[in-house]
C-alpha cells in the first residue's frame, strides 16, 4: 500500500466525523439557507442534542470501562419521574429532590454491579433485565399514566408543593446547553486526564491485565455503572424539565441515539475507544443531520433511514482505520 | 475396523517456519494396535510433527506413506480420510459446548449426512452415540450438554467422535496434564480398549513412568530430530529416557556475582490456595535470591504464582511476607504488601496490547502521577517512561507506540517495567522467557538477576530445566500441585530436575 492511500484512509478513519460535519453544514447551508443558516437554529441544535449528550456520557464511560450497560435509558426515565414528583408529591426543596434523584439512580447503578460483578452476569443481559423492571417500576409508581406535575396523579399521590420555575429553566436555554458543555467537559477531563479515568481504559481493554496489575476491576466495574446512573439522573431530570411532563417511554427515545453516539465517537482523532469528545461529536453530527432534513422539508418519518446509514458509516470508517493500523 | 497391518510410516519430514527449523527430516513409523509416545522437551518438535498427521501443518517436506502408499496430508480433511484423529490439548476448542454429548459425538452425521430438509432423527442419533459410548465403556450420559462435562468427559467425548469417524490412529496430545490420578486411569483403561480394537495410539505426555505404563514403544525427540525410539521392555529405565531427551548443551554464561542474600522475604508453610489448585507448600525466598520453580506444564506453577498475588482469593495455611502473616483478598492488595507478577500469558495477562508503551509502563504506579484530584501528570509520567525505556533497552519507536507492535521481548520488558518503581520486594516470573527468542532470553536473564543485585526476592518459574539451572540459587521442584523436592543447583543436573518433574520420588 502506497503511503497517500495510507494517510487519506487514516484521516478519514480518524476526523471522518468532523468532515462529516462540516460537509453537512455546507450542504444544508446552501440547501436551506433560510432555515437551517441561523444563530437561532444553531441554538435550536445545540437543545436538541443535548439530552442524548448528557444521557450518552454515561454510555461513554460504560464502553471505556467495557461494559454495555443497556438500562441507562430505563434509568432517565426514573429521573424525570422522580426528579419533578419528588418536589411536586413529596413536597422537597428542588436541590434536595435533584440530590435525592441522582442518589436513587446510583442504587440501581450499584445493584447492576453487584449483579454483574459479583454474581457474573454479563451486563448487557443483567441490564436489559433491569431495564424491564425500571419500566416496569416507573409506570407503577405513576399509576399507569403520564406524570403531570400540575394534578394529582393516578396513583394517588396528591400535589402539595408547585415545581419552581428554576425547575423549567433547566430544560431551557442557554441552561440545557451549559449543563450539557459541563457535562462533556468533565467526562472528557475524567476519561483522559485522571487516574481513574485512565485504570477504566485499562479494564475494558483487557481485564485479565488489569487485574494482574493490581486493579481491583470489579470495584472500577461499579464506578462505571455509577458513572451512568449519575448522567441518566441528570439527563432524566432534564427530559422532565423540558418536556413538562414525564411519559413512562420519555427516556427510551434516547437509547439508540446515545449508543450511536458514543459508537460514531469512538474513532476520533484515532483514539478508537468511547470518548466525551467523540461522543459528542457522534450527538452533533446526527443532530445536524436530522435539523437540517427537517429544514428541507425532508419527511420527518423517513429520517430514521438516514441517522442509521450516518451510523453505519460510521462503523465502517472506524473499522477501515482500525485496518490500517495493523 | 482396522487390520493390524495397516501403518503409517513419515519419511523425511522437515518444516521451516520463519527463522526455525521445526523438524529436520524425521522418519518414523506408527502402526495401528501398538501404543507409541513421543516425548521430548517443550519445542522438540512433537506437536508440530502430530500436527502434521492431522493435516493442520500443510507446508511439510518430504512424504507420508500409507501402507507403503505415498499419501498428502494438506489439510484436517486428508487426515480424516486416512482414518488419523487428534485430540488435542485444548478439548474445548474442537467440540460445541452449547449442544449435547451425542451430537457432538455425531457431528459428521449432523453437518454432512443429513440430507434434504435436514430433519435431525433425534432418535437414532442418540442410540448411535450411546452404543459407541457403551462399546468403549464410557459412562456418560448422551444427552447432557458437553459444557457441563468434566475436561476428563470432554476427552472421552472426543474420542467416541473419533470411534465413530472410523479412525484407526488416534493422537492424544498430552491427554493427561489436567488429569486427576483416578481420570488418567480411566482414560489409560479406555487406550487399552482402543488397542485391542485395533487402534494405533500415539501419546504425547510429558510424565515418563505414565508411559512405562502404557506404551510399548518411546520416541525420543529433540530440536526438530528423532534422536531415538527405545522399547518399553523391562531394561529401559526414565533415567535412559531422560539422557536422551536432554542430551548435552552449552549457553553462555550468566554472571550472577554481586549479589547478597539477606532475611527472608517470604516464607510459606503448608500453603494452599482455597480450591486445592495447589497445596502444602512449604517454601522461602530470601532477599537478593532467585529461586527457581521447575515442573511440567499443568504441575501447578502458574496456580502458585497466581494465589500469592490473591488472583485466586484467600489462600489457606501461613502465608508470611516480610515476617508479618498476610492473605492477600485481591490483587491490589498483593501489590501493596510487595508483590510484582510478570503473568506467563504475556499478551493476555501481562500487558495492554492496544495501549501504548508509556501507558502500560505506568499502569501500576499510576497513583504517584497523580496527586490532585486524581489528574495525571502526564510529563512526569512519560519522563518515568522514558527512564524505564531506556534502563531496560526496550526498543520502541516512541514511548507512544502500541505495545502490540513490539516484538515478544520488548513486549516482556515492558511488563517487568511496569512494576519497577512500585516498591515490590518480590518478584515473580512465570515462564517469562516463554515464546521469545534465544537473544532476548539472555537480556531477561540479566535484568533479573540486577533485580536481585538490588536486594529483591525473585521467585522464577520454568518448564525448561536448563532455565532452572542457569538462572536459580535454589530449586523447588512441583509436581501435581504441590512442591516435591528441593534442590541445589550446584549439586544437581537437569537429569535429576526432570526425573522428579515428572514424578519420581
Amino acid at each position: 500500500m502506497n503511503n497517500k492511500e495510507f494517510s487519506a484512509r487514516k484521516l478519514l478513519g480518524q476526523w471522518g466525523i468532523l468532515i462529516a460535519i462540516a460537509i453537512a453544514f455546507l450542504i444544508f447551508s446552501v440547501a436551506a439557507p433560510r432555515a437551517f443558516l441561523s444563530v437561532d437554529n444553531f441554538i435550536t441544535i445545540l437543545r436538541s442534542i443535548s439530552i442524548t449528550s448528557v444521557i450518552a456520557m454515561g454510555a461513554t464511560i460504560g464502553f471505556a470501562a467495557g461494559v454495555f450497560d443497556l438500562s441507562f435509558a430505563s434509568l432517565a426515565t426514573m429521573g424525570a419521574a422522580f426528579s419533578v414528583t419528588f418536589i411536586a408529591w413529596f413536597n422537597m426543596p428542588m436541590p434536595i429532590a435533584l440530590l435525592a434523584t441522582i442518589a436513587c439512580c446510583m442504587l440501581v447503578g450499584f445493584l447492576n454491579s453487584i449483579v454483574v460483578v459479583k454474581f457474573h452476569v454479563t451486563a448487557f443481559l443483567a441490564t436489559l433485565a433491569m431495564s424491564f423492571i425500571l419500566d416496569g417500576f416507573v409506570l407503577t409508581y405513576s399509576g399507569g399514566s403520564m406524570i403531570n406535575p400540575k394534578v394529582d396523579s393516578a396513583s394517588g399521590m396528591k400535589v402539595v408543593r408547585e415545581v419552581p420555575t428554576a425547575f423549567w429553566n433547566l430544560g431551557k436555554s442557554p441552561y440545557i446547553i451549559i449543563i450539557m458543555f459541563i457535562c462533556v467537559i468533565v467526562v472528557e477531563l475524567f476519561l483522559s486526564y485522571t487516574k481513574h479515568g485512565r485504570i477504566l481504559y485499562m479494564v475494558g481493554s483487557s481485564p485479565q491485565a488489569a487485574k494482574l496489575s493490581g486493579v481491583n476491576t470489579g470495584r472500577y466495574i461499579m464506578l462505571a455503572f455509577f458513572a451512568t446512573a449519575i448522567f441518566s439522573a441528570i439527563g432524566g431530570t432534564l427530559i422532565a424539565s423540558r418536556a413538562g411532563t414525564v411519559q413512562a417511554t420519555a427516556g427510551s427515545s434516547f437509547l439508540m441515539p446515545s449508543i450511536a453516539a458514543a459508537n460514531i465517537g469512538f474513532s476520533l482523532g484515532g483514539r478508537g475507544k468511547a470518548n466525551a469528545l467523540g461522543t459528542f461529536a457522534g450527538a452533533a453530527l446526527v443532530g445536524i443531520v436530522e435539523n437540517g432534513l427537517y429544514a428541507m422539508a425532508f419527511p420527518y418519518y423517513s429520517i430514521n433511514i438516514v441517522k442509521g446509514i450516518i451510523l453505519m458509516v460510521a462503523l465502517i470508517m472506524s473499522g477501515l482505520s482500525q485496518k490500517s493500523q495493523d | 475396523m482396522g487390520q493390524t497391518s495397516d501403518r503409517i510410516e513419515v519419511k523425511d519430514v522437515s518444516i521451516e517456519f520463519p527463522g526455525v527449523k521445526a523438524l529436520k527430516e524425521v522418519n518414523c513409523t506408527f502402526s495401528c494396535g501398538e501404543v507409541k509416545a513421543l516425548i521430548g522437551a517443550n519445542g522438540a518438535g512433537k506437536s508440530t510433527l502430530m500436527k502434521v498427521l492431522a493435516g493442520a501443518n500443510p507446508t511439510y517436506t518430504g512424504q507420508v506413506l500409507y501402507n507403503g502408499t505415498p499419501v498428502e496430508i494438506r489439510n484436517p480433511g486428508d487426515a480424516r480420510k486416512l482414518g488419523i484423529s487428534i485430540v488435542y490439548q485444548e478439548v474445548d476448542s474442537i467440540l460445541i459446548p452449547n449442544l449435547s454429548v451425542a451430537e457432538n459425538i455425531m457431528i459428521d452425521y449432523l453437518v454432512y449426512d443429513l440430507k434434504g430438509v435436514g430433519v435431525v432423527n433425534w432418535k437414532n442419533m442418540q442410540a448411535k452415540a450411546r452404543e459407541v459410548m457403551k462399546e468403549l465403556e464410557i459412562d456418560i450420559d448422551v444427552t447432557a450438554l458437553v459444557s457441563s462435562l468434566t475436561l476428563a468427559q470432554k476427552q472421552m467425548v472426543v474420542i467416541g467422535r473419533s470411534i465413530v469417524q472410523n479412525c484407526k490412529f488416534l493422537i492424544l496430545d498430552e491427554p493427561t496434564a489436567p488429569l486427576s490420578t483416578k481420570e488418567t486411569e480411566v482414560l489409560f483403561d479406555l487406550v487399552r480398549k482402543l488397542k485391542a480394537r485395533g487402534c494405533g495410539i500415539i501419546f504425547i505426555s510429558h510424565r515418563l513412568n505414565e508411559l512405562f505404563e502404557i506404551c510399548e514403544n518411546i520416541v525420543v525427540m529433540k530440536d526438530g530430530e528423532i534422536v531415538g525410539e527405545r522399547a518399553v521392555d523391562g531394561v529401559l529405565t526414565i533415567n535412559d529416557i531422560v539422557t536422551m531427551m536432554l542430551g548435552r548443551e552449552t549457553g553462555e554464561k550468566l554472571d550472577k556475582s554481586g549479589r547478597e542474600l539477606g532475611e527472608n522475604v517470604l516464607e510459606l508453610k503448608n500453603f494452599g490456595d482455597s480450591e486445592n489448585r495447589v497445596h502444602d507448600i512449604n517454601i522461602y525466598v530470601r532477599r537478593g535470591e532467585i529461586v527457581g520453580i521447575s515442573g511440567l506444564v499443568g504441575a501447578g506453577k502458574t496456580e502458585l504464582c497466581k494465589s500469592l498475588f490473591g488472583a485466586f482469593g484467600k489462600t489457606k495455611g501461613e502465608y508470611i511476607l516480610d515476617g508479618k502473616k498476610v492473605n492477600p483478598s485481591d490483587t491490589g492488595q498483593a501489590v501493596k504488601n510487595g508483590l510484582a507478577l510478570i503473568p506467563e500469558e504475556r499478551r493476555k495477562e501481562g500487558i495492554f496490547l492496544e495501549e501504548s508503551v508509556n501507558r502500560n509502563l505506568s499502569v501500576v504506579t499510576l497513583g504517584r502521577f497523580s496527586k490532585v484530584l486524581g489528574f495525571v501528570n502526564r510529563a512526569k509520567e512519560l519522563e518515568t517512561a522514558k527512564d524505564k525505556i531506556e534502563k531496560l533497552t526496550i526498543k520502541t519507536p516512541s514511548p507512544n507506540q502500541k505495545v502490540g507492535l513490539l516484538s515478544g521481548g520488548n513486549q516482556q520488558k515492558v511488563t517487568i517495567g511496569k512494576w519497577l518503581d512500585s516498591d515490590a520486594d518480590l518478584y515473580i516470573f512465570d515462564e517469562p522467557t516463554k515464546g521469545i527468542d534465544v537473544g532476548a532470553k539472555m537480556e531477561i536473564y540479566k535484568l533479573i538477576v540486577t533485580l536481585a543485585r538490588s536486594g529483591k526476592a525473585v521467585i522464577y518459574t520454568s518448564s525448561e530445566q536448563s532455565e532452572i539451572l542457569t538462572l536459580s540459587d535454589r530449586i523447588y521442584v512441583m509436581y501435581d500441585g504441590t512442591v516435591q523436592k528441593e534442590l541445589n543447583p550446584e549439586t544437581t543436573n537437569d537429569q535429576e530436575i526432570l526425573f522428579y518433574c515428572t514424578g519420581g520420588k
